[in-house]
């Protein structure tokens, strides 16, 4: 029986296909300008959707041999890699006959895309496995972390004006990620693990930092408990916000803000609302995903659940409340730097395209609602809260 | 008409998954001040059993109820009587300091008794300070029972609370719970694979197998069943042969 996440990617892998055989024409890009229609979009957005399935999916195949029966074959890992490899080495060859070899400059941003995708993966996840063998290269980190948001921001900016500082920062950002590759292959074929490392240095410092950065929290939480002894107002609500939603790192909220100027910056061009919806299309799936992981935090919507003084049925409504709470607090948050983009762009845009901008912005937010509403009415009201799958939870 | 002495009642409760039949016309009723130990091989339905007594299960078929209300919808004030101790532990927040978590648990509480809670961890060797995360499979074992005690429950469900504590701290928690019954007439269900545990502890036992229930009753009704030199452990390998 072939496995749900294969038989998904199966199923778009020919689909795309089909498409771009039949449809598109062998010739044409399926990411070319040129006539875009609503059909292009769509798969578009599924094409991206299979390369970040299949590029996760690959890394499953990586976390095979933590299964102890499987270390017990000899050479695993080396065998392992070759088959990721094989793996991605075909999704590759298919993508690039997808996207056409003519375009150059759709190549090269789905190359570095993919890349830089992969390097992203294997720095968050990567099987207690080491990216650098001393933390002496630091500064290889920061150059990825600082690059991967300038990168994106100079493709977007279109034709550089300075070319060679241009192709340079390209061509350090892309030496970086296969350095990082290497190391994490070869280190993963080793067996070197991260716990072999002692840290020190600057790995010390952002422990430091990250100890520092919960200690505020846990300030946070403990004023928090003194506000509800003194006003116990919505105080299921505010408790239940603080469990489910696990206190989000400094980088996220970056991450966030960044994504918010990528898609403004997306707006220009003639093309621009096109690409504009097609990021909310996207934060929109990304934000669903992670309202589905929210609902599915099974240990602790069973503890918060018994610890309340709620019947089941305000207990299901609260739970839609707090999620609902932050939202609203996300969409306070960015209300601030989507005004003062659509003041600079009101420049570049009539007074109608501003309020389209807005009503799609709200679109959104509404949007987000109404998803978050729909996934609670199938994971959590009146449901068995112990079938519901249990999502990893990263603070443990 | 429902006795009030009855804290915990199981009728004809069956509950499957999928093809896979877990509890089959369960019946269990356990008295005010019972210390009942729940004894079964693993997949046996023990879980099952205490997480449908819970409401956290929805039954195929019969009636679970604590403290006289169905289990599926307890009121807030029953499930303030109530201390459970789950088996996995790991569903709390890894970035709370203890003292953090538990003054967080002690705000969804009408009584807290922080002397205790303080004592506790005292007794058991916990650093308030230390972060949930950075904590041993056993500690957190011991922060949950904590967590659990705190607002005095009472009835105490643990669904295998021991399986990760050292002989000390198994000693300790055990006699915490003598000591609760003793003073206060809590009652407890006690789900352990640890049968010596039960022999120092229960005064009843349940035993499940094949999905039902084989055996409820005193613990040493059981023992004058069979020959005066086999314990507990004993009785239950024969039991399952």
């Amino acid at each position: 029986m072939i496995p749900k996440i294969s038989l998904s990617l199966l199923i778009m892998m020919v689909s795309i296909t089909i498409y771009k055989l039949c449809f598109l024409g062998a010739d044409i890009s399926l990411f070319s300008d040129n006539n875009l229609t609503i059909a292009q979009i769509v798969f578009r957005v599924i094409f991206t959707i299979f390369l970040i399935v299949a590029y996760f999916r690959t890394f499953v195949i990586i976390s095979g041999p933590s299964v102890s029966i499987l270390q017990m074959l000899p050479e695993i890992r080396k065998k392992v890699v070759k088959f990721a490899g094989l793996n991605l080495g075909l999704i590759f060859i298919w993508a690039v006959l997808i996207l056409g070899h003519n375009d150059f400059q759709i190549l090269l941003s789905f190359i570095f895309s993919s890349l830089w995708m992969l390097s992203t993966i294997i720095t968050i996840s990567s099987f207690r496995v080491p990216v650098y063998r001393s933390n002496k290269y630091w500064f290889l980190k920061l150059i990825f972390a600082l690059f991967s948001f300038v990168v994106p921001i100079m493709y977007i900016k279109g034709t550089p004006k300075h070319p060679i500082m241009y192709y340079t920062i390209l061509s350090v950002f892309f030496i970086v990620i296969i350095y990082q590759m290497f190391n994490f292959v070869s280190n993963y074929i080793n067996n070197r693990f991260k716990d072999d490392f002692k840290k020190t240095g600057f790995v010390v410092k952002i422990n430091s930092f990250q100890a520092y950065f919960d200690d505020a929290i846990v300030k946070e939480l403990n004023s928090l408990i003194y506000r509800i002894k003194s006003d116990p107002k919505n105080k299921y609500i505010k408790l239940f916000q603080f469990s489910l939603f696990e206190p989000t790192p400094t980088v996220l909220v970056l991450i966030f803000y960044a994504f918010i100027v990528f898609a403004l910056l997306s707006l220009q061009g003639k093309l621009g609302i096109i690409y504009f919806v097609s990021l909310l299309l996207y934060f929109l799936l990304i934000s669903a995903l992670n309202y589905s992981r929210i609902y599915r935090k099974r240990n602790k919507i069973e503890h918060l659940y018994l610890v309340s003084k709620l019947s089941r049925n305000k207990f299901e409504l609260t739970v839609l409340s707090t999620v609902f709470r932050q939202v609203i607090i996300g969409f306070a948050c960015s209300v601030p730097i989507f005004t003062l983009g659509l003041v600079i762009y009101s420049k570049y845009f009539v007074t109608a395209e501003l309020l389209l901008i807005s009503s799609l912005i709200l679109s959104y937010y509404i949007a987000e609602l109404l998803i978050i509403f729909i996934l609670w009415t199938f994971m959590i009201k009146g449901r068995d809260f112990d079938t519901i799958k249990q999502a990893r939870v990263m603070s443990n | 008409m429902e006795n009030s002495d009855v804290v915990i009642r199981l009728e004809k409760v069956s509950k499957s998954y999928g093809d896979k039949q877990v509890l089959k016309n369960i019946d269990l009723t356990i008295k005010k001040g019972t210390i009942m130990g729940l004894v079964g091989k693993n997949g046996a339905g023990k879980t099952t059993m205490i997480k449908s007594l819970l409401g956290l299960l929805k039954l195929d078929s019969g009636k679970a109820s604590l403290f006289g209300e169905d289990s599926w919808d307890l009121p807030g004030e029953i499930k303030q009587k109530l201390g459970y101790v789950p088996q996995n532990v790991n569903g709390f927040d890894g970035w709370m300091t203890v003292d953090a978590l538990l003054e967080y648990t002690s705000v969804f509480y009408d009584k807290w008794n922080k002397k205790k809670v303080d004592q506790l961890l005292k007794d058991w060797n916990i650093d308030p300070k230390a972060r949930f995360r950075s904590l041993s499979e056993g500690e957190k074992q011991k922060v949950a029972i904590i967590m659990a005690m705190g607002h005095e429950p009472e009835l105490y469900i643990f669904d295998e609370p021991v399986a990760s504590l050292d002989p000390v701290a198994r000693r300790s928690f055990i006699k915490e719970l003598i000591d609760l019954n003793i003073e206060s007439g809590t009652t407890m269900l006690f789900s352990t694979h640890i049968t010596s545990d039960l022999e120092r502890i229960a005064a009843d036992v349940a035993i499940l197998k094949d999905n039902e229930l084989k055996y409820i009753g005193e613990l040493s009704a059981l023992k004058e069943k069979y020959t005066e030199h086999m314990n507990l452990e004993d009785i239950f390998l024969e039991l399952n042969k």
